[in-house]
């Protein structure tokens, strides 16, 4: 560690974890710690930033890489900085962390993070987390558990063993960091066990999770909003089939079923949902999918999901709060600057071009603005494009009395599905679409094809094993009807090309399922495991698309 | 008299007033802890009870449901104070040890109703108590030997958590519950101790524990229970007390009356309670004062430091001073390890330490900007902020390591805003207390008062220096005038004479020079004469000449100078001299000395001047001298130049006139008197100042201010600063 680094960022590891404040009584405090932040004015947070900014660049000015990324220059002016360093995208680190080579960096780092990235460009894209970025890690995660699970301001509902679900990927990814971080700050008992699921491949963990949540009960639960659908939807199931493995014949396993189902049926429902079993206190995720199954999950299991958005290279940074509207981002992870859309369309179109940021005060509402990190606490990444899209909701929160702007995420940059410029898709859009149109289906994606008339959007749907196929016609007339009102330029776009821009073609059943599989006998990473929904490429669609020798049902 | 009824009737009164006091705060309160409180003190007060019913008893049969009772409840007692234990120490209250406690209350029950010669073989009257004492059977330890195990498991949480707790508050909280349960425990256990046994050791150790329950809500707020039920509780001790005088005092004359007089007085009761509240007043007033004193100690000490630093505010008005004094009287009061004050001057942007107390070492100046987050705080809030504080809340997420480290070297536990009329003027920083206790609220309030006090003493000793200085300006002022005045209506008769004088005088010369030149031939004599008359006359043309650079009126060429290099020019001109009159020149010219705009040449003139002086004065003296010359920044923006010399210095009768021109001490046509006059002028033509200090017989120093004026150019430099932190620290 640099004598540099030690002496600006050593001192700010006094503060103490929550489960200290915790045995001191001053659960108010922990709130102040992990979710003070809600209340500062939109110009506390600017002067946090930016003085958090000039400590970051003197830390980072005393590595090697951080003088390539500064260009050897000094910097007291944030003005100065925007304009003179250029942004980043990973191609601009590779080269410094193929072998992982501590001796570059500011500050040595306590953990190793990675992620494939959505595209697979390269196998790894790693990340190294200082200890006070991991730190503020757990914290930020703490606060989104905090904000799941209250109903308002300084509240602290958790106990020691506070029983939570924690189903997902494990470490050296981000979210399996996400999970060693929070046990640093307090003692929950996740389920399994954080040791023995790491261990596990994702369906043991989920599997063994549920059981043990069966068993001894649940009091949170973290996943990503499909999986908590999916498990809804087994329950569902099971109710109607009335099986029970080995494994559930347990005393307690039973009692809460039971217990379950009569609730079910005092509620006036046959089927079994999770609600009726656990009686959670909140629920907390991530993911495009939270916007597209927010009221299915209250539904099941009786609580609206709250997530969190963050990306490994720059942190978890903004909180949705108890309300689960906006979200509301953090003054002390990352210094965030904003490209407009317009400006990350004409880079795109002109390389060359340098894209204007804006700084947190200068955005407008309605705006979307590509996300620009630059590390605090020691990290290296620097003005680095997320290539994620949010949209500004509004400047404030008046439910909640936040003075700071609301965001929701809107899409990957590279995702987006422009129509003849006439209208622009999002993935969350078209999933509330076919969600919307209740036709049965395991999986889907979308790409954009071009015909004489003019580009169109093609969805390829796995139907599910009831459905067994889909009807094209039928399906293609709900989905569009759908888009039209989830989406008003998409409604135009038929006014104005004379025709519906939108093609069905169901994929054979399975499809997914096998995708799966062949991916998983070639080794790929767990984030290629499934094909991206959006913009899937000819190779991907082609495995899809090709008949499985042996239909498997689609992974959880 | 029966000591065990008394104890466990004092006991009983501890926990009925605790119930009485509590109660309604608990019923309302949704928090389980008080209400697990609550049914503590319940338990107890059933305990106490059954424990009078067994002193009083006088029948067996009586004695043995005491008995009964009262084994129960002990074990009750263990239950409810493990849930209580566990609640308070924020662990969940476990369903097993609820479960496993009901079982066993049940279990107790059971055996001591339908087994109870099991348990209570029977009883025997104790001559040595005057009660009933039991006989235990052999399932006494069913009972017993869970219920200790309890006791000891609550004891290991107890101190567990002690060991864990870091905020010293919750660790006197823990201490007080640690050391009341102890003692209940020593207290059962006496039970089997012989010698003991005959004595109500057990009542008394629960009445101890009452009152150290009592004393720890009281004195650090445990449960969190309101200052108005404190300090309900507290007054009324006092009215209690005289309640009970009265009430023995009516008893007694009623039987000492009924005794030796034989009948009542019906108004005696009024005329004792009229005598009563008369005479006991002194005695309830030195009563609630006992109990001001034990319960708000530092309150007390307070309102005492706060008369004596009202006195001391009005009496003394240097600030250096009053902060010292306050310190002293603050941590003596307090009881604090540390304390600074720290001030910001006006027109400073920084807040510096002023006055310091305690052992604690600083290796450099510390000083807080005024963009510093916690001077921030301090100005925009106007509270108090503490070291924990700036860990945890959110606007000192902006604090930077370095920031951190600098105030943790103050070893400050708070932060006190000094205000006036809501300007922040100056900071009161404590350090922890050397009991290791925390401050509490009323601790903070305490401390804001007092904050509040210092500021208006210190601004009043800042109005009276800024009095003194704006007097010492006006007077140097009227001198300067006066000077100026002076100078100048001496400047324009000189003027207008020289002028006069000069032309005349230059006939003078030139017709002395033609003469001379025509006698040359011809008388030696008046040659010689003539070069007399010429001598004289261009002597007088340099007196004119000077005087005429006296009076003449105009500004100086100023440029960018490094006034360190026009004295050394200036010593170099005159080098030879002071060597060869063995005068040693000591240089110390400051190197940081900034460059600043002035008339080299005239400034010279000046240094010039100066060194002459000393170097004839010295010379004069005979012997070898020291010349001393020394430059240095002051804080104000300006430079100090001093010439001190080893002469025989300046009379204090002269030394106000040696700027007046044409004064001179030396001979005849040895000097005009018109040196320091010229140079008194240049200086105030640069807005400074010069100014002479001697000791008759002990050298005489010349001393001279000049404001550093920066140029453009030295200005667009230094913004091209390397950036450090504190170019961070800049808004």
């Amino acid at each position: 560690v640099s004598v540099v680094a030690y002496t600006f960022l050593e001192r700010k590891d006094s503060v103490p974890t929550a489960l200290e404040l915790y045995r001191q009584g001053r659960q108010d405090e922990i709130w102040q710690k992990c979710c003070g932040f809600i209340d500062l004015e939109l110009d506390e947070f600017m002067r946090i930033q930016k003085r958090l900014l000039l400590e970051q660049l003197i830390v980072l000015g005393g590595s090697k890489i951080g003088r390539d990324l500064l260009g050897g220059r000094s910097f007291t002016d944030v003005d100065d900085f925007r304009s003179s360093v250029p942004l980043t995208t990973y191609a601009d680190y590779v080269g410094y962390f193929e072998d992982r080579d501590e001796s570059i960096l500011p500050v040595q780092p306590r953990w190793w993070l990675h992620t494939s990235g959505r595209s697979g460009e390269y196998q790894y894209k790693w990340v190294p987390y200082t200890p006070l970025m991991a730190k503020r890690l757990g914290e930020t995660v703490l606060g989104l558990f905090l904000c799941a699970c209250v109903s308002g301001r300084r509240q602290f509902p958790f106990e020691e063993g506070h029983r939570m679900l924690f189903t997902m990927a494990p470490f050296p990814y981000m979210s399996g960091g996400v999970a060693r971080a929070l046990l640093d700050e307090f003692p929950f008992q996740f389920l399994p066990p954080l040791r023995e699921a790491e261990e596990m491949d994702f369906r043991e963990r989920v599997e063994k999770g549920l059981m043990s949540a069966l068993r001894d009960g649940m009091d949170s639960f973290n996943a990503i909003a499909v999986i908590l659908v999916k498990i809804g939807q087994r329950f569902s199931q099971q109710t109607n089939n009335a099986t029970l493995s080995r494994d559930m014949l347990h005393p307690k396993i039973i009692l809460r079923l039971v217990r379950g189902m009569l609730r079910a049926r005092l509620d006036g429902r046959r089927s079994l949902l999770p609600k009726d079993l656990w009686s959670v206190k909140g629920i907390a995720t991530g993911g495009t999918d939270t916007q597209v199954y927010r009221s299915m999950i209250q539904e099941m299991w009786g609580r609206q999901p709250i997530e969190a958005y963050g990306c490994t290279e720059a942190g978890l940074f903004a909180l949705q709060l108890w309300n689960g509207k906006g979200m509301t981002l953090q003054p002390d992870i990352s210094f965030l600057e904003f490209i407009p859309l317009a400006e990350c369309e004409r880079n795109q179109a002109e390389p060359s071009y340098s894209p204007r940021t804006l700084l947190l005060n200068e955005i407008e509402v309605g705006g979307v603005y590509e996300v620009v990190t630059t590390n605090f606490l020691g990290g290296v990444y620097t003005r680095y494009r997320t290539h994620d899209l949010l949209q500004v909701m509004s400047l404030d929160d008046e439910e909640t009395g936040v003075h700071l702007p609301q965001m929701v995420f809107y899409s990957k940059f590279g995702d987006l599905m422009d129509l003849g410029s006439l209208c622009r898709l999002t993935e969350p859009t078209i999933w509330k679409a076919i969600e919307k149109s209740g036709i049965g289906y395991n999986d889907w994606v979308a790409v954009k094809e071009f015909e004489d008339e003019g580009p169109v959007l093609k969805l390829y749907i796995e139907p599910t094993s009831e459905a067994e196929t889909v009807d094209l016609t039928e399906a293609q007339k709900r989905i569009h009807l759908a888009l039209c009102e989830l989406d008003e330029s998409y409604a135009d776009v038929e006014s104005m090309l004379g025709m519906s821009p939108l093609r069905i073609a169901s994929l054979p059943p399975g499809a997914f399922g096998h995708y799966y599989d062949v991916q998983q006998q070639r080794g790929a990473d767990l984030a290629h495991l499934k094909p991206p929904h959006m913009r899937p490429t000819d190779a991907q669609l082609s495995l899809l698309m090709a008949e499985p020798a042996e239909a498997s049902g689609t992974p959880m | 008299v029966n000591l065990p009824a008394a104890m466990s009737l004092l006991g009983l009164a501890c926990y009925a007033a605790l119930i009485y006091l509590i109660a309604p705060y608990a019923m309302r309160s949704q928090e389980r802890l008080r209400r697990l409180f609550l049914l503590n003190l319940v338990v107890m007060f059933a305990w106490q009870s059954s424990a009078l019913l067994v002193s009083l008893a006088r029948g067996e049969a009586l004695a043995l449901v005491g008995y009964q009772a009262m084994s129960t409840i002990v074990v009750a007692s263990g239950v409810m104070y493990a849930a209580f234990v566990r609640a308070f120490l924020e662990l969940r209250v476990y369903t097993r040890v609820i479960l496993g406690g009901t079982a066993l209350l049940v279990l107790s029950f059971l055996l001591l109703v339908a087994a109870r010669p099991l348990v209570i073989q029977g009883l025997y009257w104790s001559t040595q108590t005057g009660f009933y004492l039991p006989v235990f059977g052999p399932l006494a330890a069913v009972i017993g030997i869970p219920y200790y195990a309890l006791l000891i498991y609550v004891v290991v949480l107890l101190s567990r958590a002690y060991r864990q707790a870091r905020a010293p508050m919750t660790r006197r909280r823990i201490q007080y519950l640690l050391v009341g349960w102890a003692v209940v425990i020593a207290g059962t256990l006496a039970n089997f101790v012989p010698f003991l046994k005959s004595y109500p050791v057990d009542l008394m150790a629960n009445a101890i524990n009452a009152g150290l329950i009592a004393y720890a809500i009281l004195r650090h707020q445990l449960l969190d229970i309101s200052i108005i039920i404190r300090k309900g509780l507290l007054y009324s001790v006092p009215t209690g007390t005289l309640a009970v005088v009265y009430f023995i005092l009516v008893v007694v004359f009623e039987r000492v009356l009924r005794t030796f007089v034989g009948y009542q007085v019906f108004f005696l009761s009024v005329l004792v309670a009229a005598a009563t509240a008369i005479a006991v007043q002194p005695l309830r007033d030195r009563l609630q004062l006992f109990i001001d004193r034990l319960f708000f100690r530092e309150k007390y000490d307070a309102q005492l430091m706060f008369q004596e630093l009202s006195e001391l505010a009005g009496s003394i008005l240097d600030i250096k001073e009053l902060s010292s004094l306050l310190l002293d009287r603050l941590t003596e009061t307090m009881h604090v390890e540390h304390a600074h004050i720290m001030l910001k001057e006006k027109q400073a942007t920084e807040f510096r330490i002023i006055a310091r107390q305690g052992q604690l070492e600083l290796e450099d100046e510390i000083t807080l900007r005024e963009d510093h987050p916690v001077v921030q705080w301090l100005a925009g809030r106007r509270e108090t902020v503490s070291r924990y504080d700036l860990d945890l809340l959110p606007e000192f997420k902006t604090l930077l390591g370095e920031e951190l480290e600098l105030l943790d070297s103050l070893g400050a536990e708070l932060f006190i805003p000094l205000l006036v009329r809501e300007e922040l003027i100056g900071i009161l920083m404590l350090g922890p207390r050397l009991s290791d206790a925390a401050y509490s609220q009323d601790d903070q309030l305490t401390l804001t008062t007092l904050a509040n006090q210092t500021a208006v003493a210190i601004q009043n000793a800042w109005l009276y220096s800024d009095l003194e200085r704006s007097l010492e300006t006006l007077r140097q002022m009227q001198d300067q005038l006066v000077q100026s005045e002076k100078l100048s209506a001496i400047g324009e008769m000189i003027a207008g004479v020289a002028h006069e004088i000069n032309n005349p005088l230059t006939a003078v010369i030139g017709y002395s020079q033609l003469l001379q030149m025509q006698a040359m031939d011809q008388d030696m004599q008046i040659h010689d004469d003539l070069g007399q008359i010429l001598e004289a006359g261009m002597r007088m043309k340099r007196i004119v000449a000077n005087l005429l650079d006296f009076s003449r009126q105009h500004q100086p060429q100023k440029e960018y100078v490094d006034i360190n290099q026009v004295i050394s020019t200036s010593l170099a001109l005159r080098l030879n001299e002071l060597t060869n009159n063995s005068i040693e020149v000591k240089r110390d010219l400051s190197a940081e000395l900034p460059w600043t705009m002035a008339d080299r040449h005239q400034l010279q003139q000046v240094f010039v001047n100066i060194i002459n002086n000393a170097q004839q004065a010295m010379t004069e003296a005979g012997g070898p001298g020291r010349l001393s010359v020394s430059t240095r920044e002051q804080g104000n923006g300006t430079m100090l130049i001093s010439f001190r010399d080893s002469g025989p210095g300046i009379p204090e009768e002269i030394l106000s006139r040696i700027f007046d021109p044409f004064f001179t001490t030396k001979e005849v046509g040895k000097g005009t008197g018109l040196g320091l006059s010229v140079s008194y002028g240049i200086v105030h033509e640069h807005d400074g100042r010069i100014w002479a200090e001697s000791e008759d017989g002990r050298g005489a120093a010349f001393l001279i201010e000049l404001p550093i004026r920066k140029s453009v150019e030295s200005s667009e430099k230094e913004d091209r600063a390397v950036p450090t932190l504190a170019g961070i620290m800049a808004p």
